[in-house]
C-alpha cells in the first residue's frame, strides 16, 4: 500500500501574510485508502495548510501534485473539480436557504427542478449516508449548531471525493455522531479515497488515523504511523520548548488580599454553561482554552458585550448588572468596575484614525468636562499619566493610532481599559500579533496591575505564556470550566491535556 | 391546521405575508370607499398603469439587494431609456421595436458595467452605481435637454400597448405575471439558488463552489433589463420625455423593496414581495384620496407604511421564525 502514487502531495509550500510566516515549507504525501491526521496547537497554521489544500488560499510558493500530476488549485471550485472535498472549520453551508437546496448547490453536476424532488433526493442522500430524520426542508440558520455541521459533512460527501479534508469536523458533534463519523470514515477509505482530519481532540486521532502529521508554527515537525504514537511525545511536539526568560517575576499575592470578584454560575445562550471562580485583588488568573471552547462568551458576558442567560457576577461583594459595557465599566455608585481588552484591537478596541488623545479619553470624557464641554488641558494632563504608564511617547498623544505599530498599539488599548479605572481588567489576548519585545513590555504592565491591587483575567492562545505570568490557570473546554491548575501543577503538560479533554 | 402549519410558515419565511397583507388590506378599503375601483378600467389606471413603472424598478433593484447590494442606477437608467425613446421613437413598426430593444439593452449593459466594477474593483455597489447614475442622468440630458412630447404614431404603437389592454386585461399585469414567472423559473435554476447563497453568506457561497463574481455581474444585468423596461413604461404612461424624471422612482423602489419584505443586505425575500410592495406603496395614495386626504398627506403616508411593514416583519422573525433550535437528525449505522 505504501508504494501507491499518492494522491495529494505538496512540496515546500510557503504563505506568508505580512510579517507571519503561517506555512514555513509544507511537504507532505497522502495516499490512497489511508487516514492521515493533523495536530497542532492554535496557530500552529493548520487551516492555512486545509485552505492552500482546498482552493481558498494561494500558497506564496510551492507545488501541490494531485495524482502524480503537478496542479495550482485558484478557487475552491478547481478544487473540487479535482476531487478534494472539504468541510471547512467555519462551515460554509448557506443561512438563508433550506438544507436541500444547500445540497443541491454543493453538488458537483446535475440540477433538480423543483422544491419537492430537491427534497426526496436530499433525504435520500441523507439516508445513503445513516442520516435519517432529517428535515431538508428548514432552513440552515434554523438548524442547530451540531445538525448544521452532519449537514455539512453530509454535503462534503456528495461530491466527488479523492480526498475528503474534515477541519474540525467534530467540534460540535454529540459522542454518538463521533462514532457515526468513524463508521463514515472507515467507508470512504474503505472505497479507495483519502481522509485528512485535522483536529485538536487526541483521542479522535487515536481512533481514526493511520499516520500522523504533527505541525507546529508553520512547519511540519513529525510524520508518525499509528503504531508508533504516543500521546505525551506528541502534546511536547505540539507546544515545542517555552522561553523562562521571556516572562518577568509574577508578583506575589498579598495574604490579606480580598476577593474582588465573584463569579457564579455564569451561563450564556451559546456555549458558557455554569462557570464559576473568584479573581482575588492583586491576582492574575488565566484561561486556557483551545479556539471556541465558550472563552469568548465568557469574557464578553463579564464585559458586558453579551447578555448573560444565568448566574451572577458580583465586584466586591456587590451585585453586578451587566447589561451593556457600559455598565461593566460604570456600575455606579462610584464603584470602579470591568474593562476589557477585546481581541481584536484593530475592529473592536481601537478608532484607527482618531488621534491617540481621543482613543484614550473616550471612556472618561464626562469626567474630563468643563463648563463648556470638553476641557482639552484636563484631557491632555489625564492622557498623557496614562500614556507614561504603558510607555507610549507622549508626544505622539495627537497622532492616529493607525500610525502606530502593532504592539504600541496594544499599549494604546490597554491606556483605553485603564483609564477608567476599572477594577478588574479582562485581557482576552493580549499579545496576538504583537513582536517579542513589546511582549514582555505587555506582561510588565499586566503584573504591575496586579501589584496595584487590581485582579486580572487573561486568555491567550499561547499556553507558555499562561503558564509563566498566572498565578492560576482555569481550563475551559466545551463551555465548561473544566480543570484549574496552579502551583507546581501549572505546567504546559497539563494545560494542553486538560484543554484537548483528557483529564487525568 | 397541522396541514397548513409548513406553507404558512414557508409564507412567512419567504418575506411575501407582509405585502400580501399590505396589499389586500390596502384593497379592501379603497374597494369599500369606492365601490367601482374594482370596474377592469379603473383598476388599469389607478392601480396597474399607476404601478407599473415602480414594480418594474422595485423588481430590478430587488435583485442587486438579494445578491447583498445596493443599486442607485435605476434613476440614470430610467432617465436615459425615457430620453432615447422620446428622440428617437416613430416610423415604422419595425423601427419602434427596434428602439424597445435598444432601451432594453441599454439597461442590460449599464446593469453589467456596474456588475463589473464592483467585482473587479472590489467596490462598494452603492457607490459604483451611484456614479454610473449620475452619468447616465448626464446623457439623459444630452439626448433630452427639456421634457418633450412622443412623435404620434399611425396605427399599432408597442409603447401605447404597454399601458392599453386585451378585452379588458392590461397588458401592464401581464408584464408583471411575466417576470412573476420568470422570476419563479429562475428561483428554481442553479443560477437562482447560487444568486441567493451569494446574497447570504459570499465566503461560504465561494466555498460552495459558487463563481460569486459571475453570478453577482448576471444579477446587475438583470436587474439593469428591469430598469430599461421601466423606462420602457415610464414613457408609455406619459407618452412623453421629461430628463429628470427617473430620480422620483428611486427612493420609491427602495421603500418597495422593504415593504416587499427584502432584507437589505441580501439572501432574503423575492421579486414578487418588491412587485407587491410597489403596489401597495401606490395604491396607499389612493386609498389616501378616496377617504378624502388632501395630498400632502401621501408621503407620510408612504413613510408609516415604511416604517408599520418593518416592523410587522420583524415581529413576525421575532416572534415566529426564531423557534428553539433542536437537534433533529438522528444518525444511524451505515449499510
Amino acid at each position: 500500500m505504501n508504494d501507491a502514487i499518492p494522491v495529494l502531495e505538496m512540496r515546500g509550500v510557503r504563505k506568508t501574510y505580512g510579517i507571519t510566516q503561517a506555512l514555513k515549507g509544507i511537504s507532505i504525501q497522502l495516499k490512497p485508502g489511508r487516514v492521515y491526521g493533523l495536530v497542532g496547537e492554535n496557530g500552529a497554521g493548520k487551516s492555512t495548510l486545509v485552505k492552500s489544500m482546498c482552493g481558498a488560499v494561494k500558497p506564496d510558493e510551492g507545488e501541490l501534485i494531485v495524482a502524480g500530476r503537478p496542479v495550482t488549485i485558484n478557487s475552491p471550485q478547481q478544487a473540487r473539480e479535482l476531487g478534494i472535498s472539504t468541510v471547512f472549520q467555519e462551515l460554509s453551508l448557506i443561512p438563508d436557504l433550506t438544507l436541500a437546496e444547500n445540497v443541491q448547490l454543493q453538488r458537483q453536476s446535475g440540477w433538480i427542478r423543483g422544491r419537492r424532488p430537491r427534497i426526496t433526493y436530499a433525504t435520500e442522500v441523507a439516508a445513503t449516508w445513516g442520516l435519517t430524520g432529517v428535515n431538508v426542508d428548514t432552513r440552515i440558520d434554523a438548524l442547530s449548531l451540531r445538525d448544521q455541521q452532519l449537514a455539512e459533512i453530509l454535503c462534503a460527501l456528495n461530491r466527488p471525493h479523492r480526498v475528503l479534508v474534515l477541519d474540525e469536523p467534530t467540534s460540535a458533534l454529540l459522542p454518538a455522531d463521533v462514532e457515526w463519523l468513524h463508521a463514515v470514515v472507515r467507508r470512504v477509505v474503505a472505497e479507495g479515497s483519502t481522509v485528512l482530519l485535522i483536529t485538536h481532540m487526541l483521542e479522535e486521532i487515536e481512533r481514526f488515523c493511520d499516520e500522523i502529521y504533527v505541525q507546529r508554527n508553520g512547519a511540519i515537525v513529525d510524520h508518525v504511523d499509528r503504531a508508533d504514537f504516543d500521546r505525551g511525545q506528541v502534546i511536547e511536539q505540539m507546544i515545542g520548548r517555552s522561553l523562562e526568560s521571556a516572562f518577568p517575576p509574577i508578583p506575589p499575592i498579598p495574604s490579606e488580599s480580598e476577593v474582588l470578584l465573584e463569579v457564579s454560575s455564569l451561563s450564556t445562550r451559546g456555549l458558557l454553561q455554569d462557570a464559576s471562580f473568584t479573581i482575588k485583588a492583586g491576582e492574575i488568573l488565566g484561561v486556557a482554552a483551545l479556539d471556541g471552547q465558550g472563552q469568548n462568551d465568557l469574557f464578553e458576558a463579564l464585559s458586558g458585550d453579551l447578555r448573560s442567560t444565568d448566574g451572577s457576577v458580583r465586584l466586591r461583594g456587590l451585585p453586578m448588572r451587566l447589561r451593556s459595557p457600559a455598565e461593566a465599566l460604570r456600575p455606579g455608585g462610584g464603584r470602579a468596575g470591568i474593562a476589557l481588552v477585546p481581541a481584536e484591537r484593530k475592529t473592536h478596541g481601537a478608532i484607527l484614525d482618531l488621534p491617540i488623545r481621543k482613543n484614550v479619553s473616550l471612556p472618561i470624557l464626562r469626567r474630563l468636562g468643563g463648563a463648556f464641554g470638553l476641557r482639552d488641558s484636563k484631557e491632555t494632563e489625564a492622557v498623557s499619566t496614562l500614556l507614561e504608564a504603558v510607555q507610549v511617547d507622549r508626544l505622539k498623544i495627537d497622532d492616529p493610532v493607525r500610525s502606530l505599530s502593532g504592539g504600541n498599539q496594544q499599549k494604546v488599548v490597554f491606556a483605553k481599559a485603564l483609564a477608567g479605572d476599572a477594577d478588574v481588567l479582562l485581557l482576552f489576548d493580549p499579545t496576538r500579533g504583537v513582536d517579542v519585545g513589546t511582549k514582555y513590555e505587555i506582561y510588565k504592565l499586566i503584573a504591575g496591575y496586579a501589584r496595584a491591587g487590581k485582579g486580572i483575567l487573561i486568555y491567550s492562545t499561547e499556553i507558555p505564556e499562561l503558564v509563566n505570568i498566572c498565578h492560576r490557570v482555569l481550563v475551559c473546554y466545551h463551555g465548561r470550566l473544566v480543570a484549574e491548575r496552579h502551583g507546581a501543577e501549572l505546567n504546559e503538560h497539563s494545560l494542553m491535556t486538560a484543554a484537548i479533554g483528557v483529564i487525568k | 391546521m397541522r396541514a397548513l402549519y409548513r406553507p404558512g410558515l414557508r409564507l412567512l419565511e419567504s418575506g411575501l405575508a407582509v405585502p400580501l397583507l399590505f396589499v389586500l388590506v390596502l384593497m379592501t378599503i379603497y374597494v369599500s370607499a369606492s365601490p367601482n375601483a374594482l370596474d377592469p378600467s379603473q383598476l388599469k389606471y389607478t392601480v396597474i398603469n399607476a404601478s407599473l413603472t415602480l414594480a418594474l424598478a422595485a423588481a430590478g433593484l430587488a435583485i442587486v439587494v438579494l445578491i447583498g447590494g445596493l443599486d442607485l442606477s435605476s434613476a440614470g437608467v430610467i432617465a436615459v431609456t425615457n430620453a432615447l425613446l422620446t428622440v428617437n421613437y416613430g416610423g415604422s413598426v419595425a423601427n419602434q421595436f427596434l428602439w424597445i430593444g435598444i432601451a432594453i439593452l441599454v439597461g442590460i449593459l449599464s446593469g453589467l458595467f456596474n456588475g463589473l466594477i464592483v467585482h473587479v474593483f472590489q467596490l462598494e455597489p452603492v457607490v459604483v452605481t451611484l456614479g454610473t447614475s449620475f452619468i447616465l442622468g448626464g446623457f439623459a440630458l444630452l439626448i433630452l435637454p427639456k421634457p418633450a412630447g412622443l412623435t404620434p404614431v399611425e396605427g399599432f404603437s408597442p409603447i401605447a400597448f404597454m399601458t392599453s389592454d386585451i378585452a379588458g386585461v392590461p397588458i401592464g399585469l401581464l408584464v408583471l405575471l411575466t417576470i412573476t414567472a420568470g422570476w419563479l423559473l429562475m428561483r428554481r435554476s442553479r443560477f437562482g439558488s447560487q444568486l441567493m447563497a451569494v446574497g447570504s453568506d459570499k465566503e461560504a457561497a465561494s466555498n460552495s463552489g459558487v463563481r460569486v463574481g459571475l453570478v453577482s455581474i448576471g444579477g446587475f444585468g438583470v436587474a439593469g433589463g428591469l430598469y430599461g423596461l421601466a423606462g420602457i413604461a415610464i414613457t408609455s404612461q406619459t407618452s412623453g420625455g421629461d430628463p429628470n424624471l427617473g430620480s422620483s422612482y428611486l427612493l420609491g423602489a427602495f421603500a418597495a423593496v422593504v415593504v416587499g419584505g427584502l432584507k437589505l443586505g441580501g439572501g432574503r425575500g423575492s421579486i414578487i414581495g418588491a412587485i407587491l410592495g410597489a403596489v401597495a406603496v401606490t395604491i396607499v395614495i389612493n386609498v389616501l384620496f378616496v377617504l378624502g386626504f388632501a395630498s400632502f398627506w401621501s408621503t407620510i403616508a408612504r413613510g408609516v407604511l415604511l416604517l408599520l411593514a418593518l416592523g410587522v416583519q420583524s415581529a413576525i422573525t421575532v416572534l415566529l421564525l426564531r423557534r428553539r433550535r433542536g437537534q433533529s437528525i438522528t444518525v444511524g449505522g451505515l449499510s
